[in-house]
């Protein structure tokens, strides 16, 4: 798109006098307790950010209490009991209650001031998911002072984390609590996906997204195809501890090996999505404090893309020392070296942006940056060395691992962190922080992080193991850990500093302080509750640099809708390719259900792990009747004109159908749902390459209870096409075609269970069993799920909510249910027909 | 699903793609074949080095569409950073081959 000349602007001087006032009261900021209500991205994305920080300062204190204990040889401080509490909720804590929230988060708050949009497109999600996650998180932290917190490492290997030798709700903590805040966090990727894809800036096509905006779309879907992972290991150990299905159980035909892949498939891909975001954002800070844009764009896209895939095929350099065949293992070594090759472009296009800078900003951000740069890359290269399958066999499960992982997590995360709460304080709050007070911060946080960690590569060499609470005098390992011990306090008070620094001078939810480090890209644009202004028309990567007035015209409202044609709060969708305009979007204003929601379904996972179940399910029920009444309110009928949002464009509002956001939503959550259940068919496989005994020694249904179960999933197929059908054509004949679909598909998903049980198959007698019910049961699970969703849609239907034109929670949940309906006929292919398969 | 995102998405990625089915592959085979011995070990090399090779030529074959001329900005760089991918897969593959020549197979 060319961007126009000034005459030739969407829209013409004066805007009408009441325009402004009317954008700024759709988009207030509630006062009072109503505060709770927010959903604004600007501000749940700060509390996200204070909530992680809060989580990091927690995790970290337990840190420097495991410090102190091996300070010196022989320390009673801490027992071995507490030790095992504070080293597992240290990790887990840093992992998923800061790392992944704390960029999730930066990707909340920035990415729709960063692509032009006035907020996210399901604006009630990302405060339902913060919610969830903040409160779940405080409840998981507060485990510890119970004396409940989980303690088999936060890796919870089986069969220490099994119920045989972890009796005890501990365990169940982290299973329960942790998998709810990885919903969460796929809640957070699939708003981040569709917000980058649809609501851009008209003219910012795929060749200007910015690149922080790249980061965090692949970031989004690594989560989608990792975290389901995770999700499925936690629902197999949490079913083998409760009901006692022994997936990992090797005497019953489990192998704790499957927990390892399943895990790690998630873990590698985990580290990966903390770094891409942080690379993103030093991907943004570096081209402004160098002031040129960044060279070699292209480069950083391929590196982005290459980061993503072939992280997927490092899992297992975690299991090196597992006994698999050297040949496996040598595929793996093979590929995490070869990941360095796209962290390798990353830096060396900082470099040399750097480099061909004119005059650098030498800014708090700068040093962190190249803080950044030196400590990612010697923890990149110590990640070399443990490729090394031999090197690795050696330092696997000692302090050199944690050395390295602790280079790359910090070097790679926290201090480009840091650089971006330094740059992009101004963005949101009325006063920059000190530069003064930031450099402080940078020296002790650098220097205690090279003293604290660096030794831990001597004793990780010289022999010392992980997860030890202490360690006997002569072995060389007192010094080295004397020095890590008391360099802490250098990072505890370079974390003070910056404390201070934010009470000090952070000042959010006014005005802010402008583009003070004179960026070019469009975050750096005027703004307020409502971003800005006007939606502008970008023409290069660099609009704020490159097409001059443009801050001033957007603040004016010459570009596109600078007022609100509905009355509430709206943004623009636009295609995903070239970013051409397609209608507009009502966007939820303040709304407490998200809150309540979140707390109840708080509420059921934490009551389930201590085991109150009856209060437990209510809680699970309230939480279920808040998002119905929620999602009532969802696709709204719009009965006025098109909106005219300037330069003579009439888009339409709410549209439905394919280019509707709900639907880019439900795709996504498909995929997520398609990759658990590739995760519980790989479970099966797994299981029967293990221990091939028990599968041929396994009873198997008639292949006539398969062909029924198949026949019952095509009907419910069936049924599902003529509810469009009828739907379409405005018939009366939907409603029940709709709910026969639900009840075919529960019915085939029963029958399959059925089936197996009467052909003597036990869940919990066997591994073969168990994964054969697991398949089964997240078949329920889904049909359940479905026949909520329908009864929901019929509801609407009847109500008037859904008709012909305004068909979305129809098109959502038929999408779902053909998912499920060829996710059952897969599972019966192969249950049923692999085993007759086999040669014997 | 609106076809041209999907195809701009598959074109873009194809390389990596390539390379992800090439990797699963070869992992899946090896793993089998050493828990269960359906082929020799001897025919399990042969079969990774051919899959090897199918890799290598069908991420090659990616790159005279990716380089094709194509009008606008946009389509320019959705090309050749399709072609920058395939390049890189290539060197993934391979490289994630190169054990099989000098590792023993399934001990």
């Amino acid at each position: 798109m060319e961007a126009p000349t000034p005459a030739k602007l969407p829209n013409p001087l004066p805007r009408p006098p009441n325009e402004l006032a009317r954008l700024e009261e759709a988009w207030r900021l509630p006062t009072g307790l109503r505060w709770l209500t927010v959903v604004n991205n600007s501000h749940i994305g700060i509390l996200y950010i204070g909530a992680a920080l809060l989580f990091f300062l927690l995790a970290g204190l337990l840190a420097v209490l495991m410090r102190i204990q091996l300070a010196v040889p022989g320390n009673t401080l801490i027992g071995h009991e507490l030790y095992n509490q504070l080293f597992t909720m240290h990790g887990t804590m840093m992992m998923f209650l800061f790392a992944v929230p704390v960029v999730e988060a930066m990707g909340i708050l920035l990415l729709p001031n960063m692509l032009g949009a006035r907020d996210l497109p399901f604006p009630r999600l990302s405060a339902y998911a913060f919610w969830a996650y903040f409160i779940g998180g405080l409840v998981f932290f507060t485990s510890l002072f119970a004396g409940l917190a989980p303690r088999s490492g936060w890796f919870m290997y089986p069969p220490l984390s099994s119920s045989a030798y972890s009796p005890g709700i501990n365990a169940d903590f982290w299973l329960l609590g942790i998998g709810f805040i990885e919903i969460s966090a796929i809640a957070g990727a699939i708003e981040i996906i569709v917000g980058i894809l649809k609501t851009r800036s008209p003219g910012m096509s795929l060749d200007k997204l910015p690149i922080f905006a790249w980061a965090m779309l692949i970031f989004a879907f690594m989560i989608v195809f990792a975290f389901p992972a995770v999700i499925v290991a936690t629902l197999l150990l949490e079913l083998e501890r409760a009901f006692g299905w022994p997936f990992f159980i090797a005497e019953k035909g489990g192998d704790p090996l499957l927990w390892q892949h399943l895990f790690w498939f998630f873990g590698h891909p985990e580290v990966y999505i903390i770094f891409l975001p942080a690379a993103g954002m030093v991907s943004m800070i570096v081209p402004t404090m160098a002031g040129v844009p960044l060279i070699g764009y292209r480069l950083v896209v391929l590196a982005i893309l290459g980061t993503g895939f072939l992280s997927f095929g490092l899992w297992v350099h975690h299991m090196f020392t597992t006994g698999l065949p050297s040949l496996s293992l040598g595929f793996f070594s093979a590929a995490s070296m070869a990941v360095a090759i796209p962290s390798g472009i990353q830096v060396f296009a900082w470099i040399a942006t750097f480099a061909s800078g004119r005059r650098i900003q030498w800014t708090t951000p700068t040093y962190f940056v190249l803080g950044f740069l030196f400590i990612f890359t010697l923890g990149g290269l110590t990640g070399v060395m443990v490729a090394m399958m031999p090197f690795d066999w050696q330092a696997h499960d000692t302090y050199f691992v944690v050395a390295h992982l602790h280079y790359v997590l910090i070097g790679g995360m926290v201090f480009p962190l840091f650089a971006a709460f330094y740059y992009w304080a101004p963005t949101v709050s009325v006063r920059p922080l000190s530069e003064k007070l930031g450099r402080w911060c940078f020296w002790f946080l650098f220097a205690g992080v090279n003293l604290t960690f660096f030794p831990m590569h001597v004793t990780g060499l010289l022999g010392m193991p992980r997860r030890v609470y202490t360690y006997i005098p002569g072995l060389g390992w007192e010094i080295p850990n004397l020095i890590s011990s008391l360099s802490t306090g250098l990072i505890f008070t370079g974390i003070l500093i910056f404390l201070v620094d934010l009470c000090l001078n952070f000042r959010p939810f006014r005005e802010n302080a402008g583009n003070v480090w004179n960026a070019g890209t469009i975050e750096w644009l005027p703004a307020s509750t409502y971003q800005t202004r006007s939606i502008p028309i970008v023409r290069s990567r660099e609009p704020v640099w490159d097409q001059p007035g443009l801050a001033e015209d957007v603040a004016n409202g010459r570009y596109y809708l600078p007022g609100t044609v509905t009355g509430g709060r709206e943004t623009l969708i636009t295609s995903p390719v070239d970013a051409e305009p397609q209608y507009v979007l009502t966007l939820p204003g303040n709304d407490a259900k998200p809150l309540i929601a979140a707390a109840f379904t708080a509420a059921f996972f934490m009551l389930l792990t201590v085991k109150f179940y009856a209060i437990a399910v209510i809680c699970g029920v309230i939480a279920l009747l808040t998002v119905i009444a929620w999602m009532w309110d969802c696709d709204p009928s719009w009965d006025g004109p098109p909106a005219a949002i300037g330069g003579g464009l009439q888009v339409p509002i709410n549209v439905g159908g394919q280019m509707g956001h709900a639907w880019w939503a439900t795709v996504v959550l498909v995929l997520v749902t398609g990759t658990a259940f590739t995760c519980l068919l790989f479970s099966y496989l797994f299981l029967w390459l293990s221990k091939p005994g028990i599968w041929n020694a396994s009873p198997l249904p008639e292949l006539s209870w398969a062909f029924t179960t198949a026949v019952v999933y095509l009907a419910a197929w069936a049924a599902l096409h003529y509810a469009g059908r009828t739907l379409a054509r405005g018939g009366s004949a939907h409603p029940f075609l709709f709910t026969f679909a639900a009840v075919l598909v529960s019915t085939a998903a029963a029958s399959e269970a059925y089936g197996h049980w009467q052909a003597g198959v036990r869940p919990h007698a066997t591994a073969y069993g168990a994964s054969v019910f697991a398949l089964a049961s997240f078949q329920i699970f889904l049909a359940l799920t479905l026949t909520v969703l329908i009864v929901f849609s019929v509801a609407r239907y009847v109500a008037g909510r859904t008709t012909e034109s305004r068909r979305a929670s129809f098109d959502t949940t038929a999408l779902l249910f053909r998912a499920t309906a060829v996710q059952g006929l897969v599972a019966l292919a192969l249950i049923h027909g692999f085993p007759r398969a086999l040669p014997s | 699903m609106s076809t041209r995102i999907t195809r701009t998405a598959l074109g873009l990625s194809a390389g990596f793609l390539i390379w992800a089915a090439h990797f699963t592959l070869i992992y899946a085979l090896t793993a089998v074949t050493c828990s269960r011995g359906y082929i020799g070990v001897g025919t399990l090399r042969t079969s990774l080095f051919a899959a090897t090779v199918v890799a290598l030529i069908l991420t090659f074959a990616v790159l005279p569409r990716a380089l094709k001329p194509r009008s606008g900005r946009t389509l320019s760089f959705l090309g050749e950073t399709g072609a920058l991918v395939a390049g890189l897969a290539m060197i993934g593959i391979l490289w994630n081959a190169v054990p099989v020549l000098f590792l023993p197979v399934c001990r």
